[in-house]
């Protein structure tokens, strides 16, 4: 296994959770299952959203250069997907009504 | 400025959502098909491995002297009467040794083993190359085609920074809202937002270095660094003097640039130049070596080290992936089903929403447009499929087998297009769908079956893996396909009922 390739899975798991953690902190607006992490919690998700990337961008560089930052950024849109699906799956939304804000009139 | 007059001025957002929706709409009818094939370019190599099954396994590295000198043969047989011809040297993704050349507007090749020096004889075929060409010039011509490409990247820039604006607010907090379960066309504009958002930073990369690659098409008198080479005229005919042994230099190349980092070498009548792997950083730089054709002297290394050339090199690169390890290329892969699916879910929820809006709901400008984006969301996807399965149906040695092959993409596509138009005409724009999304997943899934009962013959003693890659890949996307067939026919069957079942009435049920 390369350095790129071994940096390419570390950077799936971190952007994964961080994004997991931005879900998790944003289900009020998504229209989830009721879900109140403690304080302490939310701080921790706050601050896991915005180091876990931060870290995987530090090592990329470190290891693997200008292709680590490509791969980097590739890991966020593939992690997303596997969070957006697995959060589909697994907790589907509450309520059908429409945020005012998600309404389609300002898309022509 | 009076409140009433505030009121009738659109909001910038709406005015972003007209330019989205109709720059998207009609850009997106070929950028469906530019982004289909470029997705399949991104494993050009494996794809032409997979259309020759004859292909034997082998070792790459630096080719045998044995295997050098027999292509150098084949080499001078040919440089009398064609244009240009070069030598592919073995590569990880493609392991034989190939003297390519241009026999009218057609690459053939030769190919040999790299350590035994035997001619080894694969059948023609369109390729990966096809796809690839496809990709950039809509096999329009390198000029009209490629500047069309490039017109069509500008608008998918536009379309990408409108709905940037558009959907600015939502951007950060519904980065990761997928909801399948809630009513049309939420799903839609979900996975819409996720393929684009997501995937964001590959999108804008992918089109503004694909319009930067053609610049020069556009602003043809830019001054751009032209390699000063002695190439052979025109008409092909020049003197050249016998090749030296290849393989000293290659060994001297080899020191230079790194044994599993030599790219190809091209012939002219003074010189024989040896150049760098695409696969060695992410630049395409084109460093090569230049050695004298009569004695095999090194004359020197050419590099552009400009800072212009090294971010044109750089950018250039980025978009072509040919620096990319499997992994890497994967992730390309999977993005460029994403900007698939983003125009794919795009091009239905512009139809959706005009079918909403329209003051006459059948005109016969919305059949029009329902039956192009079926002919080519569903259709183009089927026509590649189609390639794959008429290379594998073909006999082996028809003479005419590029041509053929490359016939089938168009006619395929055209028929498709031909039936989504009669379907649309007919009102019956959803059954196109579910005919065209069942045949693309039973020819997908099949295709395993196809490959093994076509390569049987040679099947002991090969490398299974890019056969594998392919059916397994072509197995997963059939059953996507399956699973999109069963979703619309489950939704159509529901609405039956509906007086005047239309494309929207369908899909938003």
């Amino acid at each position: 296994m390369t350095m790129l390739t071994a940096t390419l899975l570390f950077n799936l798991v971190l952007w994964s959770i961080a994004l997991a953690c931005h879900a998790r902190l944003q289900s009020g607006w998504q229209r989830r299952r009721s879900w109140f992490p403690s304080r302490s919690a939310q701080q921790s998700m706050q601050a896991g959203r915005a180091l876990l990337p931060a870290t995987g961008l530090i090592l990329s560089i470190l290891l693997a250069g200008s292709e680590g930052v490509v791969g980097w950024v590739a890991s966020a849109s593939l992690g997303g997907v596997l969070v957006a699906v697995t959060d589909a799956w697994r907790a589907p939304p509450r309520a059908e009504t429409r945020h005012p804000s998600r309404r389609l009139s300002g898309q022509g | 400025m009076t409140a009433t007059h505030k009121q009738s001025v659109p909001s910038l957002r709406m005015r972003m959502g007209w330019l989205h929706a109709w720059v998207g709409f009609i850009a997106g009818l070929l950028l469906v098909c530019i982004f289909v094939t470029g997705t399949m370019s991104v494993f050009d190599t494996e794809i032409t491995h997979w259309m020759q099954p004859e292909t034997p396994s082998a070792q790459p590295g630096i080719p045998s002297a044995e295997a050098l000198d027999r292509a150098a043969a084949a080499v001078t047989e040919q440089e009398g009467k064609k244009n240009r011809i070069f030598l592919s040297l073995p590569s990880d993704r493609d392991p034989l040794l190939h003297v390519t050349y241009m026999d009218h507007d057609v690459f053939r090749s030769e190919n040999f083993h790299p350590q035994t020096g035997q001619t080894v004889p694969l059948r023609e075929t369109a390729g990966g190359l096809f796809f690839f060409s496809f990709h950039y010039t809509l096999y329009m011509g390198r000029m009209f085609g490629v500047i069309l490409v490039q017109v069509l990247a500008v608008g998918m820039l536009v379309t990408l920074g409108s709905g940037v604006i558009i959907h600015l607010k939502a951007l950060l907090p519904n980065l990761v809202a997928f909801r399948p379960q809630s009513s049309s066309p939420r799903p839609w504009i979900d996975a819409h937002v996720i393929a684009a958002v997501l995937f964001l930073p590959f999108m804008f990369m992918i089109a503004y270095t694909g319009v930067l690659i053609h610049a020069n098409r556009f602003f043809p008198n830019t001054a751009i660094e032209r390699p000063n080479r002695d190439g052979p005229g025109r008409n092909g005919h020049h003197h050249a003097s016998p090749l030296p042994p290849l393989a000293p230099l290659l060994a001297d190349a080899a020191e230079t640039f790194g044994a599993d980092r030599l790219g190809f070498i091209q012939f002219s009548p003074k010189t024989v130049t040896v150049v760098r792997a695409d696969n060695s950083r992410i630049g395409i730089s084109r460093d090569h070596i230049d050695y004298d054709r009569t004695t095999g002297e090194r004359i020197g290394l050419v590099s552009k080290n400009s800072p212009a050339a090294r971010t044109s090199q750089f950018l250039g690169g980025l978009h072509m992936a040919r620096w990319a390890p499997v992994p890497v290329r994967w992730f390309y892969f999977i993005s460029g089903c994403a900007g698939y699916v983003m125009f794919a879910t795009g091009l239905v929820m512009f139809l959706i929403k005009r079918r909403r809006t329209a003051t006459q709901k059948n005109s016969l400008p919305m059949e029009i447009a329902e039956g192009l984006a079926l002919g080519t969301v569903l259709g183009m996807p089927l026509a590649c499929t189609g390639v794959l399965w008429m290379n594998r149906l073909l006999p082996a040695d028809l003479p005419s087998r590029v041509t053929v092959e490359g016939s089938t993409l168009f006619v395929l596509w055209g028929a498709l297009t031909v039936h989504a138009l009669g379907r649309a005409f007919g009102r019956r724009v959803m059954k196109g769908w579910i005919e065209q999304s069942s045949l693309l997943s039973l020819l997908l899934c099949l295709l395993p079956v196809l490959d093994l009962a076509t390569r049987w013959k040679w099947i002991a003693g090969q490398d299974q893996t890019v056969y594998a890659a392919v059916d397994l890949t072509s197995v997963v996307l059939g059953l996507i396909a399956l699973r999109l067939s069963v979703v619309l026919r489950r939704r159509t069957n529901a609405t039956t009922s509906l007086p005047e079942a239309s494309f929207s009435k369908e899909i938003v049920s």
